[in-house]
């Protein structure tokens, strides 16, 4: 049962073995291999919630680690600071604290001269009043302020010092930027990536950034074109072999020795190809026998768990939402570039199986239905 | 058929073991109205009783994820049952939403929302949303999920399981003589002497 677990952090799930490293084709090969070649490029990874992201992005970094020339740097920057304010600066700060501390742990100093090591430290000196603000002056990671194209022009200088260091080494520097993805909306992800992205490709640092999927439609578009490459991770139904992908994901954690092959495939179709429900359906079918003192998971605990995801997609929906959700079932139509159509893929009400083809999540279409 | 399962909070413990209690489980109890303090108290000490684990309640006010962060991590692996979001806006779901890595610890999370909060919260803040799934409970009226009748019955299940009567179990649990499995602690509870666990 515990290796059912739908919230373990992606990065010990990959060292247990818990994850299907070819799962959405080797998107993190393709991602890997461009950072490493190209460097300065940038690509983004757009993917609903609980689509794998993370998992992704840090096979990347394994890939990476393992094949490539690189010093690379994977950085959750929402787990250091409150990007809300929507701060340019924050992730040029990140990635400078990062640098700073790979210096110090790893000794990348060492054979520096006097002089080379004085200007490292204090490029790290600078780049910690940037993060965390001097005396007078607030900094990138404290409560937000206006930008200063100024202060981040500035932050160029002291990054390139930690870089030339790196490259001494004959390493190219890529860092992944993964939690972005939650900024929700284009303009916030834009907002907070513009200028840093900027300086960084100047630098001549590769870049993987987790981005929102609301980027791939309406007014994103525009955005997305920025990038070199645009990997996106679809729901996993409605692709040839979904089916048995969805399998080998439970398979891979244990699944065939609680559910039968038909629990297993009404778990499959009730998750909607969302990773993350798909496992959390199969570990609370096993939790839901288990309350209920059963011998083995039944048809009952099945209907009963889907039912409890079906109405955690259904709460909080406003009139106009299941306005959009009844007409998309009813009749097909969904305006995927309008606000509602964002809102609703977003929150993984309406899934995307192509650019196309969009569904309402199967947990919560016959609760429509009844509302 | 009602909107969410209702479950008694020794239930609530029995999920989170078997999770595991360092599982980073999130979870949603629907308690009643926020002005009911009580029903948490009881809520807090029945769940403690039943997983023999340290659970503390959180006030979250209107603080940020920053101080909430740490005051999670301080321990980071103990229960915390987070409550006080009666004051929430939409913007700071948002902004918890946006901020969920820094929540995120070893030890499991339960949101104490009403009915209200729930609403907003599933509006506002799908990221935390896709953390707990289904994992949304409605605590019943009493505490328990059970009527006498069904009390009753359940008792007479355990003193049939464990071939003992209810007073030989007190007995033996007063003296120490019982291991502590979640059965036990149900029965104890069921027969209103929580505390002999």
């Amino acid at each position: 049962m515990r290796n059912l677990n739908p919230t373990a952090p992606a990065r010990s799930a990959i060292d247990l073995g818990l994850t299907v490293r070819d799962l959405h084709g080797s998107i993190y090969q393709a991602m890997a291999a461009r950072a490493d070649l190209d460097p300065g490029s940038q690509q983004i990874l757009v993917g609903g919630i609980g689509s794998g992201k993370t998992t992704e992005l840090l096979l990347a970094e394994q890939w990476l680690k393992e094949h490539g020339q690189t010093f690379i740097l994977y950085i959750d920057i929402t787990a250091e600071t409150d990007l809300s304010g929507l701060n340019s600066g924050a992730l040029l700060a990140g990635l400078g604290l990062h640098l700073s501390r790979a210096f110090e742990e790893h000794g990348s100093a060492n054979g520096f001269s006097s002089q080379e090591r004085k200007t490292t430290d204090l490029a790290s000196e600078r780049i910690r009043d940037f993060a965390y603000g001097q005396h007078q002056t607030p900094g990138k990671l404290k409560p937000p302020f206006p930008p200063m194209r100024r202060d981040i022009d500035g932050m160029h200088q002291h990054l390139e010092v930690l870089l030339k260091a790196v490259r001494g080494q004959s390493l190219d520097t890529v860092v992944i930027f993964d939690g972005l993805d939650r900024l929700i909306t284009p303009e916030k992800f834009w907002a907070v990536v513009d200028q840093d992205f900027q300086v960084l490709r100047r630098l001549q640092v590769a870049v993987i950034a987790a981005a929102p999927l609301s980027i791939l439609y309406g007014s994103g578009r525009p955005i997305s074109e920025y990038f070199d490459r645009v990997h996106h991770i679809p729901t996993l139904q409605g692709k040839a072999g979904s089916a048995s992908t969805m399998r080998s994901v439970l398979a891979q954690r244990g699944a065939p020795d609680l559910l039968s092959e038909l629990e297993i495939e009404k778990i499959c179709e009730a998750s909607g190809g969302v990773l993350r429900d798909l496992i959390a359906l199969a570990r609370d079918a096993g939790e839901a026998a288990y309350m209920d003192e059963s011998d083995s998971i039944k048809s009952v605990h099945i209907k009963t768990v889907i039912k409890q995801l079906g109405e955690s997609y259904l709460r909080g929906l406003n009139t106009d939402q299941l306005k959009a959700l009844r007409a998309l079932i009813e009749t097909g139509t969904f305006d995927v570039s309008s606000r509602i159509g964002i809102e609703l893929l977003v929150t993984r009400r309406v899934l995307e199986y192509s650019a196309t083809d969009f569904r309402v999540h199967p947990a919560l279409a016959p609760l429509i239905a009844q509302n | 058929m009602a909107e969410f399962i209702s479950q008694a909070a020794f239930e609530i413990g029995r999920r989170l073991e078997l999770r595991g209690l360092d599982a980073e489980s999130w979870l949603i109890v629907i308690g009643p109205a926020e002005r009911e303090p009580e029903a948490l108290d009881t809520f807090l000490l029945e769940l403690g009783a039943t997983i023999d684990h340290p659970v503390r309640v959180i006030q979250i006010e209107d603080q940020s994820t920053s101080k909430i962060s740490q005051t999670l991590r301080e321990p980071a692996a103990d229960t915390v049952i987070l409550t006080g979001f009666g004051v929430f806006t939409p913007a700071i779901w948002r902004e918890w939403d946006l901020g969920r890595s820094r929540l995120e610890r070893p030890g499991a999370i339960i949101l104490w929302l009403t009915s209200a909060t729930l609403s907003e919260f599933c509006a506002n803040a799908p990221n935390i949303r896709g953390f707990v799934g289904g994992s949304i409970f409605r605590l019943s009226q009493s505490g328990s999920a059970m009527t006498d009748s069904e009390i009753s019955e359940r008792i007479r299940e355990l003193e049939s399981h464990y071939q003992m009567s209810s007073d030989q179990m007190i007995e033996r649990a007063a003296k120490g003589e019982l291991s502590a499995e979640p059965q036990i602690a149900e029965w104890l509870i069921l027969l209103g002497r929580g505390d002999l666990i």
